[in-house]
Protein backbone atom coordinates (compact mmCIF):
# COMPACT_ATOMS: atom_id res chain seq x y z
CA UNK A 1 0.00 0.00 0.00
CA UNK A 2 2.61 2.21 0.91
CA UNK A 3 4.32 1.59 -2.43
CA UNK A 4 0.91 2.83 -4.13
CA UNK A 5 0.75 5.77 -2.19
CA UNK A 6 4.51 6.72 -3.08
CA UNK A 7 3.97 5.83 -6.80
CA UNK A 8 0.91 8.22 -7.60
CA UNK A 9 2.50 10.72 -5.01
CA UNK A 10 4.04 13.28 -7.96
CA UNK A 11 0.20 12.68 -9.73
CA UNK A 12 -1.29 14.02 -6.79
CA UNK A 13 0.85 16.46 -6.45
CA UNK A 14 0.40 17.09 -10.41
CA UNK A 15 -3.55 17.55 -8.86
CA UNK A 16 -2.99 19.99 -6.37
CA UNK A 17 -0.71 22.26 -8.60
CA UNK A 18 -3.61 21.95 -10.75
CA UNK A 19 -6.53 22.82 -8.02
CA UNK A 20 -4.27 25.87 -6.98
CA UNK A 21 -4.14 27.45 -9.97
CA UNK A 22 -7.82 27.43 -10.67
CA UNK A 23 -8.43 28.50 -7.30
CA UNK A 24 -6.15 31.91 -7.42
CA UNK A 25 -7.60 32.27 -10.85
CA UNK A 26 -11.33 32.10 -9.42
CA UNK A 27 -10.78 34.06 -6.74
CA UNK A 28 -7.85 35.69 -5.59
CA UNK A 29 -8.44 37.80 -9.36
CA UNK A 30 -5.05 36.10 -10.65
CA UNK A 31 -5.77 36.86 -14.17
CA UNK A 32 -6.01 38.05 -16.85
CA UNK A 33 -4.37 36.38 -18.99
CA UNK A 34 -6.29 32.82 -18.43
CA UNK A 35 -4.83 30.21 -17.16
CA UNK A 36 -2.21 32.03 -15.50
CA UNK A 37 -2.38 30.61 -11.60
CA UNK A 38 1.07 29.26 -12.21
CA UNK A 39 3.70 29.99 -15.23
CA UNK A 40 7.52 29.71 -14.72
CA UNK A 41 7.79 32.00 -18.19
CA UNK A 42 5.44 34.47 -17.41
CA UNK A 43 6.12 35.19 -13.80
CA UNK A 44 9.77 35.78 -13.78
CA UNK A 45 9.21 37.77 -16.61
CA UNK A 46 6.72 39.95 -14.79
CA UNK A 47 8.70 40.04 -11.60
CA UNK A 48 11.56 40.96 -13.50
CA UNK A 49 9.68 43.45 -15.48
CA UNK A 50 7.78 45.09 -12.75
CA UNK A 51 11.64 45.81 -11.19
CA UNK A 52 13.01 47.22 -14.25
CA UNK A 53 10.02 49.49 -14.38
CA UNK A 54 10.26 50.65 -10.70
CA UNK A 55 13.80 50.73 -10.38
CA UNK A 56 15.33 51.46 -13.99
CA UNK A 57 12.13 53.19 -15.25
CA UNK A 58 11.78 51.01 -18.49
CA UNK A 59 8.47 50.56 -19.76
CA UNK A 60 8.25 46.85 -20.68
CA UNK A 61 5.09 45.27 -20.60
CA UNK A 62 3.55 43.13 -18.08
CA UNK A 63 0.46 40.93 -17.78
CA UNK A 64 -2.86 42.89 -16.30
CA UNK A 65 -3.20 41.46 -13.21
CA UNK A 66 0.20 42.42 -11.93
CA UNK A 67 0.83 46.04 -12.87
CA UNK A 68 0.31 47.50 -9.42
CA UNK A 69 1.54 44.38 -6.84
CA UNK A 70 4.30 42.28 -8.19
CA UNK A 71 3.76 38.44 -9.15
CA UNK A 72 5.25 36.39 -6.10
CA UNK A 73 5.44 32.64 -7.20
CA UNK A 74 8.86 32.49 -8.17
CA UNK A 75 10.25 33.96 -4.31
CA UNK A 76 7.14 31.58 -2.90
CA UNK A 77 8.95 28.32 -5.01
CA UNK A 78 12.69 29.32 -4.00
CA UNK A 79 10.97 29.78 0.17
CA UNK A 80 9.24 26.13 -0.63
CA UNK A 81 11.52 24.34 -1.65
CA UNK A 82 14.22 25.82 0.13
CA UNK A 83 12.39 25.24 3.76
CA UNK A 84 12.14 21.60 2.41
CA UNK A 85 15.46 20.79 1.45
CA UNK A 86 16.56 22.17 4.70
CA UNK A 87 14.03 19.84 6.32
CA UNK A 88 14.97 16.99 4.79
CA UNK A 89 18.47 17.85 4.72
CA UNK A 90 18.92 18.41 1.01
CA UNK A 91 20.34 21.88 0.93
CA UNK A 92 23.59 21.60 0.00
CA UNK A 93 26.22 23.42 -2.62
CA UNK A 94 27.06 20.82 -4.96
CA UNK A 95 27.44 20.79 -9.14
CA UNK A 96 25.33 19.53 -11.80
CA UNK A 97 23.46 18.32 -12.87
CA UNK A 98 24.59 20.20 -16.14
CA UNK A 99 28.79 19.41 -15.91
CA UNK A 100 29.70 22.28 -18.18
CA UNK A 101 28.49 25.65 -16.75
CA UNK A 102 29.14 27.79 -19.27
CA UNK A 103 26.17 25.42 -21.13
CA UNK A 104 23.96 26.26 -18.31
CA UNK A 105 23.95 29.42 -18.82
CA UNK A 106 23.17 29.08 -22.11
CA UNK A 107 20.48 26.67 -21.60
CA UNK A 108 18.72 29.39 -19.86
CA UNK A 109 18.86 32.35 -22.14
CA UNK A 110 17.68 29.87 -24.98
CA UNK A 111 14.65 28.44 -22.88
CA UNK A 112 13.46 31.95 -21.46
CA UNK A 113 13.75 33.78 -25.20
CA UNK A 114 11.97 30.32 -26.78
CA UNK A 115 9.25 30.06 -24.28
CA UNK A 116 8.69 34.06 -23.87
CA UNK A 117 7.98 33.94 -27.74
CA UNK A 118 5.25 31.30 -26.99
CA UNK A 119 4.18 33.07 -23.82
CA UNK A 120 3.87 29.66 -21.49
CA UNK A 121 6.13 27.22 -19.78
CA UNK A 122 5.17 23.84 -20.04
CA UNK A 123 2.86 23.85 -16.75
CA UNK A 124 0.88 26.63 -17.74
CA UNK A 125 0.77 25.13 -21.58
CA UNK A 126 -0.76 22.19 -19.51
CA UNK A 127 -3.22 23.81 -17.74
CA UNK A 128 -4.17 26.20 -21.01
CA UNK A 129 -5.01 22.39 -22.26
CA UNK A 130 -7.11 21.43 -18.81
CA UNK A 131 -8.84 24.94 -19.59
CA UNK A 132 -9.57 23.97 -23.32
CA UNK A 133 -7.37 25.48 -25.45
CA UNK A 134 -6.41 23.80 -29.03
CA UNK A 135 -3.36 26.27 -29.28
CA UNK A 136 -1.68 25.04 -26.02
CA UNK A 137 -2.44 21.64 -26.83
CA UNK A 138 -0.34 22.09 -30.33
CA UNK A 139 2.45 23.52 -28.17
CA UNK A 140 1.89 20.63 -25.88
CA UNK A 141 2.83 18.52 -28.73
CA UNK A 142 5.16 20.45 -29.85
CA UNK A 143 7.21 19.99 -26.55
CA UNK A 144 6.99 16.47 -26.49
CA UNK A 145 8.66 16.66 -30.08
CA UNK A 146 11.25 18.78 -28.89
CA UNK A 147 12.17 16.90 -26.46
CA UNK A 148 11.95 13.72 -28.66
CA UNK A 149 14.41 15.26 -31.16
CA UNK A 150 16.70 15.69 -28.17
CA UNK A 151 16.55 12.16 -26.96
CA UNK A 152 17.06 11.20 -30.73
CA UNK A 153 19.97 13.70 -30.68
CA UNK A 154 21.35 12.11 -27.48
CA UNK A 155 21.05 8.56 -28.56
CA UNK A 156 22.98 9.95 -31.92
CA UNK A 157 25.66 11.30 -29.85
CA UNK A 158 26.39 8.25 -27.42
CA UNK A 159 26.42 5.81 -30.58
CA UNK A 160 29.09 7.76 -31.70
CA UNK A 161 30.75 7.86 -28.44
CA UNK A 162 30.78 11.59 -27.93
CA UNK A 163 29.90 12.50 -24.01
CA UNK A 164 27.65 15.21 -23.58
CA UNK B 1 -2.56 42.87 -3.58
CA UNK B 2 -4.20 39.77 -3.38
CA UNK B 3 -2.96 38.44 -6.14
CA UNK B 4 0.42 38.97 -4.94
CA UNK B 5 -0.42 37.12 -1.63
CA UNK B 6 -1.70 34.47 -3.83
CA UNK B 7 0.95 34.05 -5.97
CA UNK B 8 3.41 33.91 -3.16
CA UNK B 9 1.06 31.32 -1.34
CA UNK B 10 0.71 29.07 -4.05
CA UNK B 11 4.62 29.48 -4.80
CA UNK B 12 5.51 28.27 -1.43
CA UNK B 13 2.88 25.20 -1.41
CA UNK B 14 3.70 24.12 -5.24
CA UNK B 15 7.73 24.80 -4.35
CA UNK B 16 7.24 22.68 -1.34
CA UNK B 17 5.76 20.09 -2.84
CA UNK B 18 7.72 19.89 -6.25
CA UNK B 19 11.24 19.79 -3.98
CA UNK B 20 9.85 17.02 -2.36
CA UNK B 21 8.44 14.57 -5.43
CA UNK B 22 10.94 15.93 -7.78
CA UNK B 23 8.19 17.39 -9.96
CA UNK B 24 8.89 18.08 -13.64
CA UNK B 25 6.93 18.23 -17.09
CA UNK B 26 10.23 17.99 -19.04
CA UNK B 27 12.05 15.19 -17.48
CA UNK B 28 8.41 13.28 -17.13
CA UNK B 29 8.07 13.23 -20.82
CA UNK B 30 11.86 12.28 -21.01
CA UNK B 31 11.37 9.28 -19.11
CA UNK B 32 8.05 8.13 -20.54
CA UNK B 33 10.29 8.18 -23.38
CA UNK B 34 13.54 7.31 -23.37
CA UNK B 35 13.13 4.88 -19.94
CA UNK B 36 9.69 3.65 -19.91
CA UNK B 37 9.68 4.99 -16.55
CA UNK B 38 6.17 6.69 -15.57
CA UNK B 39 6.78 8.28 -12.28
CA UNK B 40 7.20 12.02 -13.46
CA UNK B 41 4.76 11.69 -16.27
CA UNK B 42 2.13 11.30 -14.04
CA UNK B 43 2.66 14.63 -12.22
CA UNK B 44 2.20 16.08 -15.91
CA UNK B 45 -0.90 13.83 -16.40
CA UNK B 46 -2.11 15.01 -12.98
CA UNK B 47 -2.31 18.70 -13.54
CA UNK B 48 -4.16 18.50 -16.55
CA UNK B 49 -6.49 16.66 -14.70
CA UNK B 50 -6.23 18.89 -11.67
CA UNK B 51 -6.77 22.52 -13.61
CA UNK B 52 -9.59 20.63 -16.16
CA UNK B 53 -11.58 19.60 -12.50
CA UNK B 54 -10.60 22.76 -11.03
CA UNK B 55 -11.71 25.15 -13.82
CA UNK B 56 -15.05 23.42 -14.72
CA UNK B 57 -15.64 23.16 -10.88
CA UNK B 58 -15.14 26.89 -9.85
CA UNK B 59 -16.82 27.91 -13.61
CA UNK B 60 -19.83 25.87 -12.28
CA UNK B 61 -20.42 27.86 -8.64
CA UNK B 62 -19.54 30.79 -10.12
CA UNK B 63 -15.76 31.20 -9.76
CA UNK B 64 -13.93 34.01 -12.18
CA UNK B 65 -13.14 31.53 -14.70
CA UNK B 66 -13.68 33.35 -17.70
CA UNK B 67 -13.81 32.34 -21.57
CA UNK B 68 -13.85 28.98 -20.54
CA UNK B 69 -13.45 26.65 -22.22
CA UNK B 70 -11.17 28.40 -24.61
CA UNK B 71 -12.21 26.26 -27.67
CA UNK B 72 -9.67 26.81 -30.62
CA UNK B 73 -7.97 30.25 -29.58
CA UNK B 74 -6.62 30.72 -32.99
CA UNK B 75 -5.56 34.32 -33.58
CA UNK B 76 -3.41 34.86 -36.05
CA UNK B 77 -0.63 32.79 -38.13
CA UNK B 78 1.99 34.28 -36.66
CA UNK B 79 1.37 33.56 -33.20
CA UNK B 80 0.89 30.33 -33.71
CA UNK B 81 4.22 29.35 -35.94
CA UNK B 82 6.17 31.50 -32.61
CA UNK B 83 4.25 29.48 -30.66
CA UNK B 84 5.00 26.28 -32.29
CA UNK B 85 9.40 27.29 -32.61
CA UNK B 86 9.17 28.47 -28.98
CA UNK B 87 7.48 25.27 -27.12
CA UNK B 88 9.63 23.16 -29.48
CA UNK B 89 12.71 24.98 -29.08
CA UNK B 90 11.98 24.70 -25.37
CA UNK B 91 11.26 21.20 -24.84
CA UNK B 92 14.53 20.53 -26.78
CA UNK B 93 16.92 22.79 -24.33
CA UNK B 94 15.06 21.98 -21.43
CA UNK B 95 16.08 18.46 -22.13
CA UNK B 96 19.91 19.09 -22.00
CA UNK B 97 19.10 21.05 -19.33
CA UNK B 98 17.71 18.71 -17.04
CA UNK B 99 14.47 20.00 -16.23
CA UNK B 100 11.65 22.57 -17.07
CA UNK B 101 11.78 25.87 -15.50
CA UNK B 102 10.25 25.28 -12.40
CA UNK B 103 12.52 22.39 -11.94
CA UNK B 104 15.06 24.39 -12.27
CA UNK B 105 13.56 27.30 -10.06
CA UNK B 106 13.60 24.27 -6.93
CA UNK B 107 17.05 22.85 -7.67
CA UNK B 108 18.50 26.23 -7.57
CA UNK B 109 16.93 26.73 -4.25
CA UNK B 110 18.59 23.01 -3.23
CA UNK B 111 21.65 24.86 -4.17
CA UNK B 112 22.19 22.52 -7.34
CA UNK B 113 25.44 25.35 -8.78
CA UNK B 114 24.17 24.86 -12.83
CA UNK B 115 20.62 25.73 -11.96
CA UNK B 116 21.82 28.87 -10.23
CA UNK B 117 23.88 29.45 -13.25
CA UNK B 118 20.63 28.59 -15.77
CA UNK B 119 18.42 30.83 -13.92
CA UNK B 120 21.44 33.45 -14.32
CA UNK B 121 21.13 32.96 -18.06
CA UNK B 122 17.37 32.73 -17.85
CA UNK B 123 17.08 36.11 -16.68
CA UNK B 124 19.61 37.53 -18.89
CA UNK B 125 17.75 35.82 -21.47
CA UNK B 126 14.47 37.71 -20.41
CA UNK B 127 15.98 41.03 -20.54
CA UNK B 128 17.40 39.79 -24.09
CA UNK B 129 13.65 39.10 -25.06
CA UNK B 130 12.22 42.94 -24.13
CA UNK B 131 14.92 44.49 -25.51
CA UNK B 132 15.55 42.55 -29.09
CA UNK B 133 13.50 39.29 -29.32
CA UNK B 134 10.20 41.55 -28.93
CA UNK B 135 11.05 43.60 -31.80
CA UNK B 136 11.59 40.28 -33.95
CA UNK B 137 8.54 38.71 -32.83
CA UNK B 138 6.19 41.93 -33.73
CA UNK B 139 8.15 42.21 -37.10
CA UNK B 140 6.82 38.70 -37.76
CA UNK B 141 3.50 39.29 -36.11
CA UNK B 142 3.29 42.27 -38.88
CA UNK B 143 4.92 39.72 -41.91
CA UNK B 144 2.21 37.16 -41.22
CA UNK B 145 -0.63 39.10 -40.07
Amino acid sequence: MKLKISSYRVFIIGVIMGLGAALVQAYFKVQPPEAYGISFIGHPNDLFAWLTNRVIGTNWPIRDAFIVYPVLTVAGVFIGSFIAARRKKEFAFQPGPVRKRFLAIIFGFLVANLGLLWGSCPIRTALLVSYGSGTALIALASIAIGVVLAIIYIRFKAKKGVPQ
Amino acid sequence: MIASIATLVLGIVIGYLGQRSKFCTISGIRDFIMLKDSYRFKGLIGLIAGGAAGYTFFYFIGGEITNFPLGFDFTSPGILIAGIIGSLGMGFFSVFAEGCPFRQHVMAAEGRQSALLYLAGFYLGIVYFNIVTIKWLDLLLRTTG
